[in-house]
């Protein structure tokens, strides 16, 4: 009954346009009003404690580091890079698109922001060297999604928040899977290349090379200060994140000089409405995810599926047909916080790696990017080149196979997600759920 | 003044994320540099971190920023639209009176206590938690403003973020910085 009330609540909010973040507060209020014994006033606790989850400060620093590094400055600079690197190759452009998305998300933590930044320059680029504009605008949308899987991200920040999963380990995780989907792209377009006969970019220079290269370092310097900080132990990834943003703040100011004192505080500005109304959602998932464990929810669930004797893989391929149909209809974010606080308790019981879910889920959210009707990436396609929508759905068709074939390898295979976190920062201890 | 008066918001938490910002890093640099950390750091950033949700989520909804699903409600006439809308105001404002309502509760209560916060000596647990009530405060006289506005005509909805044309349009102011 209590589930019954929070979730009809809920999706009738959702449905009639109230913002998310209210629908899950009020959703919240009423399942425990109606049927729970907290207080107004532990629940007004519950809402203030998320400032307390010192994980989650991490993510207004991601924003503000992305939002100084999102800049078109930058995107150029590693674009450069991209093409000095594979641009020979048949199918160079879009190959070094497929680079430049990989590069870019490793300074940005979001993925519409990839598509919007690479994608600006790249799609134009592609057209002139005689690209179809599907064709450029396809591969952008795809390599787009990168932004999420490849560190610092945001989701993931969130999902270790929301399970109390490290972020280090997340982060690390999420590296190889990466690398194996730009590959995997790479691949693709190398193979269409060859069939459709697209043009090859003239070999760059080895100076070139070695200057496109020097103009770009400050870029990937981020990532390295982060994963780095992080796994040297000189600082938590919330503080990480911070000393990225500061460092973002001078690159983008003294170096590469794309924003100027004057233009700082709308950056500042900015970044803070993205964290508002980020930190506002999951405040309320908080209180959300507070009544699903009252009520023994997750519990409840886990007791059910373990009852069916469902194998792990069996699990997981349940888990990803409900992220895929979420996906199409919801926020990532907003999927994740309330379903992870459900498959995690199953997860661990199943003996699935609770690092191995979150890029499981991570990936889920990637396609939910690219999938109609509230597919982030297309309508930021859409946006860029000004095709409409379903030309972009139509061009983005054939290389979601290639993200969907992605997403088995990673559920099948927990061991290209686990494998850098366990090697360097030592196997995972077994996880105790605590029962209340 | 009224220039001060309509940016305010902004301004202030925008102040509140770069001293989050300035804060960790600087202590950051005096753990390792200076080797002794300042002890009321950390509680500084995590009850700025609360200001900046709390406070920022009115800021939010007067421009707009908070995101929702309107493709359902696109479906409907603009008449449907317009109950639709006022709905959902008055379903946000019930929302918000609940949380005052607690929050209120929970302040008076810390304040009758008088305990002090942990690291910042002297400074009363209540003090940062007085963000809640005025917060969600704001939050009612910003949907007030809008429920009147749509009763009025003046406006047809509950403004939400359109992501992907403000992922677009952020990108674009970068681009005039360049030159």
């Amino acid at each position: 009954m209590v589930t019954l009330t929070l979730f009809a609540v809920l999706f009738l909010c959702l449905f009639i346009g109230v913002p998310i973040s209210i629908s899950l507060g009020l959703s919240s209020l009423v399942a425990i009003i109606l049927f729970g014994q907290d207080s107004l006033a532990s629940l007004s606790l519950k809402l203030f404690e998320t400032s307390e989850h010192y994980t989650l400060m991490a993510i207004p620093f991601f924003i503000l580091g992305g939002a100084l590094m999102s800049t078109g400055g930058v995107a150029k600079r590693l674009v450069r890079f991209a093409v000095a690197c594979v641009g020979h190759i048949r199918g160079g452009l879009a190959i070094s698109a497929v680079l430049a998305c990989t590069f870019f998300a490793a300074v940005s933590g979001s993925s519409p922001a990839t598509v919007v930044a690479v994608g600006s320059i790249m799609i134009a680029g592609m057209v002139q060297a005689g690209y179809t504009k599907e064709f450029a605008a396809g591969v952008m949308c795809n390599a787009g999604t990168l932004g999420i899987l490849m560190p610092p991200s945001i989701v993931m920040v969130v999902y270790c928040a929301v399970t109390e999963q490290s972020v280090g380990r997340l982060f690390l995780a999420g590296i190889i899977p990466a690398l194996l989907l730009a590959t995997g792209l790479m691949v693709a377009i190398y193979v269409r290349a060859r069939v459709i006969n697209l043009p090859a970019q003239p070999k760059a220079s080895t100076k070139e090379l070695i200057d496109s290269a020097k103009d770009a370092i400050w870029g990937f310097l981020l990532l390295f200060i982060i994963m780095g900080g992080i796994y040297g132990g000189v600082f938590t990834p919330t503080e990480a994140a911070a000393v990225a943003a500061f460092y973002a703040i001078i690159v983008s100011i003294f170096i590469y000089k794309d924003i100027t004192f004057k233009t700082l505080p709308d950056v500042f500005v900015d970044a803070s409405k993205t964290t508002v109304m980020l930190m506002f959602i999951i405040a309320n998932a908080l209180l959300f995810a507070h009544v699903l464990t009252t009520e023994r929810i997750p519990q409840i669930i886990t007791e059910q599926i373990v009852s069916y004797g469902l194998s792990p893989i069996v699990f997981l391929i349940v888990v990803n047909l409900v992220l895929l149909v979420a996906g199409n209809f919801m926020e990532p974010t907003a999927i994740l916080l309330i379903l992870a606080p459900i498959f995690f308790p199953i997860a661990v019981n199943l003996g699935i790696d609770p690092i191995h879910l979150g890029i499981i889920m991570v990936v889920n959210m990637e396609i939910g990017m690219i999938t109609p009707p509230v597919g982030l990436n297309l309508f930021v396609t859409s946006g860029i080149t000004g095709m409409p929508v379903m030309s972009v759905v139509r061009a983005a068709f054939p290389w979601l196979s290639i993200l969907l074939v992605f997403l088995m390898i990673i559920t099948y295979f927990p061991k290209i997600s686990t494998i850098l976190p366990d090697t360097i920062m030592g196997k995972q201890d077994k996880i105790i759920l605590k029962h209340k | 003044m009224k220039k001060i008066y309509e940016n305010f918001e902004q301004y202030f938490v925008a102040f509140l994320l770069a001293s989050m910002t300035l804060l960790t890093v600087v202590n950051v640099f005096c753990r390792y540099v200076l080797k002794s950390s300042i002890g009321w750091a950390m509680e500084a950033t995590v009850f700025m971190f609360a200001w900046l949700i709390f406070f920022g989520a009115s800021w939010a909804i007067r421009i707009g920023a908070h995101i929702g699903m309107d493709s359902f409600v696109n479906l409907f006439s603009e008449k449907v639209k317009r109950t639709l809308a006022i709905t959902v105001v008055i379903l946000c404002l019930v929302y918000a009176i609940i949380i005052i309502t607690g929050s209120y509760q929970y302040v008076h209560k810390i304040y009758s206590i008088g305990i002090l916060a942990q690291d910042i000596k002297w400074m009363p647990q209540w003090v940062p938690r007085i963000i809640m009530p005025i917060g969600y405060g704001l939050i009612i006289f910003r949907l007030v403003e809008i429920l009147v506005n749509i009763i009025l005509g003046k406006q047809n909805s509950f403004k939400l973020l359109d992501e992907a044309k403000e992922a677009i349009e952020s990108f674009k102011t970068d681009k005039t910085n360049l030159k």
